[in-house]
């Protein structure tokens, strides 16, 4: 029985590859594909959906630690899917919502135990249009791969894959009118946070809470210029932050992998756990110095894993050393978590957004 | 003498050895007792850096010859040595050599202990061992911190003025930490009690430590994962 289930999850997969491969070749294929635009992603730190009491995170077997690590990992994975498909213009890592976003896709962690990984995720685009909204649910695949050591091992693959699939099905079946629309509305809203009075007119939004352009600042108009400038500028903080996930991605990985493997290893022990005592008991002698030194050394290894892991993530939220961004010959000092960081980079922008509106 | 009363007299004894133990053990090496849930008081402040002071601590060799020593006394006062035949308990086959020279090997290893770090606020504590995993309590409200893996259960919180641990894992070995400060601040106690399934009395090493400095350092260092420590010069 749980051999058919293994082959039909593996043929799932194998299918969902398809599928992904297929569809890449879908977007690809479109004979306009070279001028159709490609919008940017920004993926939210996913979140992590952690219980708030110690008995709670116990009985449905999350460790604060390791969630902590998968909110800021799993997000990075995707993100190198999305750019590794190409379909994609700019995907960017944020440690909250980009105001600005053109394609803002969000998840929470609904389970995570090494042998199955389960993401409630939605994507929508700056019109308000959802673009997918589903749970996505895979099954570890141990897998090799000699090409793409970093992206090809990871056992949950697929389950980013069919992500990818379905944004790039949504995408492929959009048109370039519309494409650029979600283009010219992502910057007029994020202009409209900047001074409202300006930008707000541009929109309109319908009943759904659909967004529209009412109209169009003309090209050369100078607030939307100095607009798109502040938003580069906030790119050029995103981008210093973007370093930063990625590293911590890639020091993260190996222990990552690790762990859930050993998560894989200790699940699929629980299930002939009676049947592995007893051998147990046949090779130490229960009481004897090597049992009681293995049973303490396993609950060591446990309790090490964990706590080198919750360093790693001290190591990480550590990693907020001052930034440095000059901006019109002015160096700016940010401090603090990454999150605070781009709250202040935003709040300069927006003070020095404010006092140009008011000089005359 | 028929057997019946030779089992009923040695239970005998062996209660009024239990309860005179008990007793002792009480006063010396207090079992761990039950973790309070309702604590009104503030939270000693262990924090610093120990080693360990061997004087005052047990010596693992004499302790084991009197745990040795006693068991046989209690349990054949007429046998000269544990052998592999000795059993615990009213019939049952427990507590054999090699189990009982195992938990006291067992223990030993994991009693030694030279060096301490304790880390700690109003919401946690955390003891760093040598080669070792770190003893971990969250305290806040002063409820008791529970940590479950496959392997098994770390329980810890306060009884009065002293932190309790309590590893509960397979195989039936439960091992609970006592740790005191002494009220000077200066001296810290470590009991740790060492039981398993297997053996029918636990195995109690009392170990003291003092604190000592570690020269001040100008430099600060934090640990971050692109740049690894990442230090700066404090004060001047």
């Amino acid at each position: 029985m749980n051999k058919a289930k293994n082959i039909a999850s593996v043929l799932s997969c194998v299918c969902t590859l398809l599928l992904y491969c297929l569809g890449s070749g879908l977007v690809q294929a479109q004979p306009s594909n070279d001028e159709r635009p490609l919008l940017d992603v920004s993926i939210e730190i996913f979140a992590m959906n952690l219980p708030q009491d110690a008995l709670t995170q116990q009985a449905e077997d999350v460790y604060p630690a390791v969630r902590q690590t998968e909110a800021r990992y799993l997000p990075s994975f995707l993100k190198l899917i999305l750019e590794e498909s190409g379909t994609w213009g700019a995907v960017r890592l944020l440690p909250e919502p980009d105001s600005g976003a053109e394609l803002q896709i969000s998840a929470s962690i609904v389970s995570s135990n090494g042998t199955q990984l389960e993401l409630a995720l939605i994507a929508r685009d700056a019109t308000g249009r959802i673009w997918a909204e589903k749970t996505y649910t895979g099954t570890a695949v141990e897998s090799v791969s000699l090409n793409q050591p970093l992206l090809g091992t990871d056992p949950f693959l697929y389950l980013y894959q069919s992500i990818a699939y379905d944004l790039a099905e949504m995408a492929s079946s959009l048109s370039s009118a519309q494409l650029n629309e979600i283009k010219s509305v992502a910057l007029l809203q994020y202009a409209a946070l900047l001074a409202p009075a300006v930008f707000t007119p541009y929109l309109s939004s319908d009943e759904n809470n659909m967004i529209s352009l009412a109209r169009l600042p003309a090209d050369n108009d100078p607030f939307l210029q100095r607009v798109k400038q502040i938003r580069e500028h906030e790119y050029v903080f995103i981008d210093v932050v973007d370093e930063q996930y990625e590293s911590f991605f890639v020091t993260i990985k190996p222990v990552y992998d690790l762990w859930r493997r050993y998560r894989r290893e200790q699940i699929a022990s629980e299930i002939d756990k009676i049947n592995r005592e007893m051998r147990q008991s046949n090779d130490l002698r229960r009481g004897s110095y090597m049992s009681l030194l293995e049973s303490y050394n396993n609950f060591r290894w446990a309790r090490m894993q964990d706590q080198y892991l919750d360093e790693i993530s001290e190591g990480f939220t550590n990693e907020v050393l001052p930034t440095d961004i000059t901006l019109e010959d002015s160096l700016y000092h940010l401090s603090g978590t990454l999150e605070e960081q781009y709250q202040e980079w935003k709040s300069i922008l927006k003070e020095l957004y404010e006092l140009d509106e008011q000089s005359p | 003498m028929n057997n019946l009363t030779f089992i009923n007299l040695s239970l005998n004894k062996l209660l009024v050895v239990l309860l005179a133990a008990g007793l002792l053990s009480a006063c010396a090496t207090p079992e761990p007792s039950r973790i309070s849930e309702e604590v009104t008081y503030e939270v000693v402040d262990m924090s610093g850096n120990w080693e360990k002071d061997y004087q005052l601590s047990d010596d693992f060799e004499t302790e084991f010859n009197l745990y040795m020593f006693d068991i046989q006394r209690r349990l054949n006062p007429q046998s000269e040595n544990i052998n592999r035949s000795t059993t615990f308990g009213s019939g049952a086959a427990i507590g054999n050599r090699e189990s009982v020279i195992g938990l006291a090997r067992f223990t030993e290893e994991i009693t030694r202990m030279p060096l301490l770090q304790i880390e700690q606020d109003r919401a946690r504590m955390r003891i760093k061992r040598e080669d070792d995993f770190a003893l971990l309590c969250e305290f806040f409200n002063r409820q008791t911190s529970v940590t479950q893996t496959p392997f098994g259960t770390e329980e810890c919180g306060w009884n009065g003025e002293q932190l309790l641990f309590m590893l509960y894992l397979t195989d039936g070995l439960r091992i609970f930490y006592q740790v005191t400060l002494s009220p000077n601040g200066q001296q810290l106690n470590i009991t740790t009690t060492v039981s398993s399934a297997t053996v029918s009395t636990p195995l109690t090493i009392s170990n003291y430590y003092r604190r000592y400095d570690i020269p001040e350092s100008d430099i600060d260092c934090i640990l971050t994962l692109t740049r690894n420590n990442v230090c700066r010069r404090v004060g001047n």
